[in-house]
């Protein structure tokens, strides 16, 4: 063999990097801005720091605040080329960091053969023949045949990098262990070939949506932000930021509506990305006025669970209008209003407001202070108010009045009563 | 007909799956051990009191005596009221309680299960949940059940009853919510507990069982699945009811009724349940009378009622209560079987109709003699027809009446609610 491989190694950098590509913390806040992410003062303090530290940064949060999002603009804004790891379950070190590539050494080899040939050809015995052939295995373990994966690559790279390390909390606790190296002190060791060094040191980011908790000695490896929704006026400006289309006005309400939402304990709260999913559906649908007809027609968009959509839908109305008179809950009055007992009505819906047939959805409504007892256990008693759940149909939907067959009090007699006889 | 037609009314049934269950003389003492075992830490023990037995004191002690915490809520009271489950849940979160130990009969087991639906929620109110599978938290805390009763099979059930006595006080209204999440972690059914059941309750748990067992054999769900236990459970009440009540420190029959007991709620729990039951939630509600003394009283009227459609279930009824049916036709035999059900209801001396119940025995705290905090100026059974026709309208709407196998109708209820209240047992027997 003429060239032997010689590992990359590089003395570490261990000095505090005295500049970075930013100035001071409102720089960041308007390089990350002029990218269209709006950052507030903490989270821009922690990317400053990120910067000057070296130190890869922690972001936990739940889903959809813009955490990934952070580490794409910081790319964009430091002229840096993104590597992404995206975290799953079974993920095994192979596919985080390299692997041998086996069809090609396997490729190598059948070229070579002739080659191969001529080095063992006058091997006296098979031992000389392996050793002959050991003593070239570096060949086939060199650089050449390694495969990297995203953490090799951001470590070897010659071009400063950011490396996303997307959803770490979903990797096995195994990967988790594989990345202390690699985070702690920015290089990793393949066995056959010798420990790389970063040259340029990456900008780590790693994001958890904190499904379980990570292991201390990663998160000691890493400077740490808690990402949560946020404020209002911050919200307001990123869904500005983004053009979605919605005038200013509309958008200001709809992330109102979103944040109450969020209060609802959703199984899913909606996340800011879906409020600017939200914004650009009603401004491709021309909305210019918020609405609670437009908004239920629409919630999906945030909403992506069943129970999450009724409990949503029930509460939209008070979020468009907090003084709303919420007629569709059919629980006999809105508010302010009396009670409906005497007949007096003036709803659309005067058959679902008498005490005698009181409407239905009546026991669905819990969030109401202002709810008739009364009228709410009347609707307790209605034939086939759990009806359907036999059939399998979640939720029971009552069958509608017209489904319950009427039957002449005779035959109630007839059935039972009075006096039974033997029936043969 | 198409095949979709015909199936509509019941295309998919659901099979419910049970906790593990300790059984036999002697397993009420693994508590502490288990508890250890799931986790527990600090726990909150729902009892109703049982006094007399020191069944409570001892599961406590042997409890702490394994490094548990406790802290006890021993004011449930029968036919549980929202506000004991309310009470109870404040109990839990002041404390940090990280855990649930139920001890007693079906109230003290479903005022814990509402608790720990309510827990689950952040403490929102029990009565949110009235219904099927309301529940949308999964993160309930763990949850052994001791039974010191059989008949209510709550320790096992997918179920739990509660008296909703603030949406409307003056008509207070017991329901069922049908929870998946409401299953307990581990259920413990020791016959040993039961030996100290008062007679009249053995009796009337005993027809609970009856109840819980014969609902789903002729229920519409018609879920094969539930009908072998259904009609073994039936069999060991026959065979063992008399026992428990006559011999209350013989192990058989109390053994017996035990795992009747378990069996039984296991049919009704995937098989579904009638009107006995509706009936039965209706009059607890109304007065506060006992969950067993009610189905007791309810069930021959029902079983009258709904024999002409299902005359061939009631005859196997009949042969699980042990009558020689070879040679009756299926009618003959469904007959019998009524017959055989009045005939224990007589021999274990329950009461015959609503009309005949007695004031002083209507749900007492049983700590005390007086009745329980809600129904102190509650009226008695006075069976006029404004008492018939509450109750009718209160079954029409209970959960339990979609899967009676004949069609309720407010015309076709009410004669049994007027006969249950009033009616004769002699009336049905010729």
């Amino acid at each position: 063999m003429s060239e032997a491989v010689v590992p990359t190694v590089t003395e570490a950098a261990d000095a505090v990097a005295s500049t970075g590509p930013f100035e001071s913390v409102d720089q960041v806040i308007e390089t990350l801005r002029e990218q269209g992410y709006i950052a507030d003062t903490r989270l821009a303090t922690t990317v400053f720091l990120l910067t000057r530290l070296d130190k890869p940064l922690l972001l936990e949060g739940p889903a959809g605040v813009g955490k990934t999002e952070l580490a794409k603009m910081l790319a964009v804004a430091t002229g840096r080329r993104l590597l992404r790891l995206q975290c799953y379950e079974g993920q095994d070190e192979t596919k985080a960091l390299y692997e041998w590539d086996y069809g090609k050494q396997l490729m190598y080899t059948q070229i070579l053969r002739e080659k191969i040939g001529q080095l063992v050809e006058d091997a006296p015995d098979l031992a000389s023949a392996v050793d002959r052939i050991g003593s070239q295995e570096s060949v086939f373990f060199s650089e050449r045949f390694l495969a990297p994966r995203p953490l090799l690559e951001a470590i070897r790279s010659e071009q400063p990098v950011v490396l996303l390390i997307d959803e770490v909390d979903r990797a096995d606790e195994a990967l988790e262990a594989v990345l202390l190296e690699t985070l702690g002190e920015f290089q990793i060791s393949v066995p056959e070939i010798g420990t790389f060094v970063a040259e340029q040191r990456p900008y780590v980011l790693l994001t958890s949506n904190n499904t379980r908790d990570l292991a201390a000695a990663l998160k000691r490896r890493c400077l740490h932000l808690f990402l949560d929704y946020p404020s209002a006026s911050r919200e307001l400006e990123i869904v500005r930021s983004k053009k979605t289309g919605l005038s200013d006005q509309l958008a200001e309400e709809l992330v109102n509506v979103v944040r109450g939402l969020r209060e609802l304990e959703l199984r899913k709260s909606p996340s800011i990305s879906e409020t600017i999913d939200w914004a650009r559906t009603l401004a491709v649908l021309g909305v210019d006025e918020l609405n609670s007809q437009i908004l239920s027609d629409t919630v999906s968009v945030v909403v992506k669970y069943d129970k999450d959509v009724k409990k949503a839908l029930d509460a939209l109305p008070r979020l468009v209008d907090p003084n709303a008179v919420v007629t569709e809950h059919g629980h006999g009055h809105g508010h302010g209003h009396g009670h409906g007992h005497d007949g007096d009505h003036d709803h659309d819906e005067p058959a679902a407001r008498t005490p005698s047939t009181p409407a239905a959805r009546v026991d669905d409504e819990h969030d109401d202070g202002d709810v008739d007892g009364r009228a709410k256990r009347a609707a307790k008693d209605q034939a086939g108010r759990h009806g359907g759940i036999y059939g399998g149909l979640p939720g029971g939907v009552a069958p509608p009045p017209s489904a319950i067959r009427k039957v002449s009090p005779g035959q109630g007699t007839r059935s039972f009563g009075g006096s039974r006889k033997r029936p043969v | 007909m198409q095949v979709d037609e015909l199936l509509k009314p019941f295309p998919i049934k659901e099979f419910h799956p049970f906790p593990r269950a300790l059984m036999g003389p002697g397993s009420h003492e693994l508590i502490g051990p288990e508890a250890l075992k799931l986790g527990f830490k600090k726990t909150l023990v729902m009892t109703s009191g049982l006094r007399g037995t020191d069944i409570v004191n001892k599961i406590v002690e042997s409890m702490k005596y394994h490094g548990l915490e406790v802290v006890l809520y021993d004011k449930v009271e029968s036919n549980p009221k929202d506000y004991n489950v309310m009470d109870a849940v404040g109990l839990y979160q002041q404390n940090n309680c990280d855990s649930f130990v139920s001890i007693g009969g079906g109230s003290s087991h479903d005022a814990c299960k509402g608790a720990r639906i309510s827990v689950a929620h952040d403490g929102r109110n029990v009565n949110e949940f009235e219904g099927f599978n309301k529940s949308e938290n999964p993160s309930n805390p763990p949850h052994i059940a001791v039974s010191t009763t059989a008949g209510t099979g709550s320790e096992t059930s997918w179920a739990y009853v509660i008296t909703d006595t603030t949406t409307d006080p003056d008509n207070p209204h017991k329901y069922v919510a049908f929870d998946d999440q409401s299953v307990t972690t581990l259920a413990i059914d020791d016959p040993v507990l039961y030996y100290d059941c008062p007679i009249d309750y053995t009796a009337q748990c005993g027809f609970d069982v009856l109840a819980h067992a014969s609902e789903p054999y002729v229920s519409r769900l018609d879920f094969q699945p539930s009908l072998g236990n259904a009609l073994h459970a039936i069999k060991l009440t026959s065979q063992n009811l008399r026992k428990a009540v006559w011999n209350g420190q013989e192990l058989s029959g109390r053994e017996g009724m035990m795992y009747a007991q378990y069996i039984a709620a296991q049919a009704f729990n995937s098989g579904g349940l009638g009107i006995i039951h509706s009936i039965s939630h209706a009059v607890s509600a109304f007065y506060d009378t006992h969950h067993g003394l009610n189905n007791a009283i309810a069930l021959p009227r029902v079983w009258a009622f709904n024999m002409p459609v299902v005359y061939e279930r009631f005859a196997d009824i009949a042969e699980a209560m042990g009558v020689d049916t070879r040679g009756m036709t299926k009618p003959q035999a469904a007959d019998a079987a009524l017959a055989a059900s009045i005939r224990l209801l007589r021999d274990v001396g329950i009461p015959e109709k609503f009309a005949d119940v007695k004031q002083d025995t209507y749900s007492k705290n049983r700590l005390g003699t007086g009745p329980t905090k809600f129904y102190e100026n509650a009226p008695t059974i006075v069976g006029d027809a404004a008492d018939v026709d509450r109750i009718t309208n209160h079954v029409l709407g209970d959960a339990c009446t979609p899967g009676n196998p004949k069609e309720c109708t407010f015309e076709t209820v009410r004669p049994v609610v007027d006969h249950s209240i009033n009616g004769d047992l002699d009336d049905l027997l010729t």
